[in-house]
């Protein structure tokens, strides 16, 4: 074995003892390898006057003073503000914020969009508690469904017929879990002009009976107010044998048809439209309706404003977050550009 | 002032302060980046970058050795300027028309004859040569263990590498130097010469 064909551990051995870096059990290994290897003695005589020809090497002086230059470089600033001052920083500031600013105007579109079901569900829950009312303050109306339907108005629809239909209707209409509309056109019945009520002409009363349908009305009033639409629809078929004009045979065709949520905005203005409605059963109807008024009032004048006030909260809140979010975007955006330009100029 | 008041100073803006701590550092900055880049101007740049990386960085400085942080910053921007030098090839020209920098004369006090003179400047740039045949991993370790004379703890502190990767380095890098040296065995002293016969 010759020092050229030395083991680089051997190497690592000698070079490490040159400089006293050895534990005690590595150095006394190697020394009493030394002590009978003449290579590793050759070998490590070789590392030592390299390195000592190489320590001969003298401390140099600087070429010229490497001191800064107050001018140049001033007072050092804080880390802040060297963060600021660092283009790549603000446009890292920007590209995250801008990805912040996306999600806070994407979450608060998905909250106003999931509010707004919200909200038509908790109506519609509260448009429940109003079929009195409907049947109630429907009675003054009569334009609306003429527009709709396009009912003749001097029709002579028997009036004691339309009146339950409508509050059947309408109930069954809301248990199927019918539109909010219904109750905003219940309102809009309600603020109609009470004068609209059109007096019946007393030959069409006697001609279609209006006796036999009072208690009917009642009946069906009741079954209503109990949640029995099935049975409204039945006595609705039974009211058109008994009147076979054209507007209650359009009626029993709704009621007898599962209808739709759409299909319970119509039968809603059908019910308002009973102009006909001879003085009896005006009388009957509204006394119906003033047993389930306190209810009635609670559900409908408490619950229903109350869900509003929630929904227009909750409105206000997300328009607000997305207002953030288009702030916080065009800010990030501005951070983004000026930091690019700084980067750019550096 | 004693240095720690310094680095306080400094710390706090005091550029006058730590003018004084680059007085007192930048012969080692400097010679340390000379041995590792072998070229006056790159070791000039090289220091001078690190002068100002430490005044920045001073933040970072946890109140170990100041030298041997400096030298950290030294050593990285040595490494930076080698990188620079490896993608601008022909700037690298420019050292064969440096003048190797003047030692430090306070260090060889001995009169010698302009004739000695000249064979030690020539001795010099061969080691110097050898140095700079190393690869850039062996030669840093190189010049911080056998010029600078740093313990490994201290070279595993400026550098970040294990204490096992600084002794394998080193060890090849001695190695090489060994057979480097063999070459110049004309130029060396003739006590050295005796070491390959």
């Amino acid at each position: 074995m010759t020092p050229n064909t030395l083991s680089d551990r051997d190497l690592e051995l000698l070079s490490a003892y040159l400089d006293g870096e050895l534990d005690d059990r590595e150095r006394s290994d190697l020394e009493s390898r030394l002590a009978g290897e003449a290579p590793l003695r050759e070998a490590l005589a070789e590392l030592r006057a390299t390195v000592e020809l190489v320590r001969e090497l003298p401390r140099l002086r600087a070429p010229r003073s490497f001191a800064l230059d107050p001018a140049a470089h001033g007072r050092r600033t804080p880390w802040w503000q060297r963060v600021l001052a660092s283009g790549e920083v603000l446009q890292l500031a920007g590209a995250l914020g801008s990805a912040a600013a996306v999600m806070l105007i994407v979450g608060g579109l998905l909250l106003t969009s999931a509010d707004t079901e919200g909200d038509s569900a908790v109506l519609q829950s509260t448009a429940a508690a109003l079929p009195t009312q409907v049947g109630f303050v429907a009675e003054p109306t009569e334009e609306p469904a003429e527009s709709i339907f396009r009912f003749e108005p001097t029709t002579t629809m028997p009036a004691p017929i339309a009146s339950p239909l409508a509050g059947a209707d309408t109930i069954q209409s809301e248990d199927d879990g019918a539109s909010v509309f219904e109750g905003e056109m219940a309102a809009d019945a309600a603020s109609g002009p009470p004068g609209a009520e059109m007096a019946p002409p007393p030959g069409v009363v006697e001609t279609f009976g209006a006796a036999p349908a009072e208690p009917l009305a009642a009946g069906q009033a009741a079954q209503a107010d109990e949640g029995a639409p099935m049975e409204s629809a039945a006595n609705s078929a039974a009211i058109e044998e008994q009147a076979p004009a054209p507007a209650p045979m359009l009626q029993a065709e709704q009621a007898e048809q599962p209808a739709p949520p759409s299909t319970a905005v119509i039968i809603v203005p059908t019910g308002t439209a009973t102009p006909t409605e001879p003085a009896p059963t005006a009388t009957l109807a509204p006394t119906a309706v003033a047993e389930k008024s306190p209810l009635d009032e609670e559900s409908a004048q408490g619950a229903a404003p109350a869900a509003e006030d929630r929904a227009d909260e909750s409105d206000r809140g997300n328009t607000w977050l997305v207002a953030l979010g288009i702030i916080l975007l065009a800010v990030s955006i501005a951070l983004f550009v000026f930091g690019r330009t700084k980067a750019r100029r550096a | 002032m004693d240095e720690d008041k310094l680095i306080h100073a400094a710390r706090h803006g005091d550029i006058e302060a730590f003018n004084r701590l680059v007085v007192t550092y930048q012969d080692s900055a400097y010679t340390v980046a000379y041995r590792i880049i072998g070229e006056p101007d790159g070791a000039a740049d090289a220091t001078q970058e690190a002068f100002i990386a430490a005044y920045y960085k001073l933040d970072q400085f946890q109140g170990e050795r100041f030298k041997s942080w400096l030298l950290r910053i030294v050593t990285n921007a040595c490494y930076d300027e080698l990188r620079r030098r490896k993608r601008r090839p022909a700037s690298s020209l420019d050292g064969l028309e440096n003048v190797a920098p003047q030692p430090d004369l306070d260090l060889n006090p001995a009169p010698e004859s302009p004739e000695q003179h000249a064979q030690r400047r020539e001795l010099y740039q061969a080691i110097q040569d050898c140095l700079n045949a190393l690869p850039d991993d062996q030669r840093v370790i190189a010049v911080l263990v056998d010029v600078e004379e740093y313990a490994y703890q201290e070279i595993v502190s400026i550098t970040g590498l294990p204490l096992g990767t600084v002794k394998s380095r080193l060890s090849r890098a001695r190695a090489r130097l060994r057979d480097c040296l063999r070459g110049v065995r004309e130029l060396l002293p003739s006590e050295y010469r005796l070491m390959d016969e």
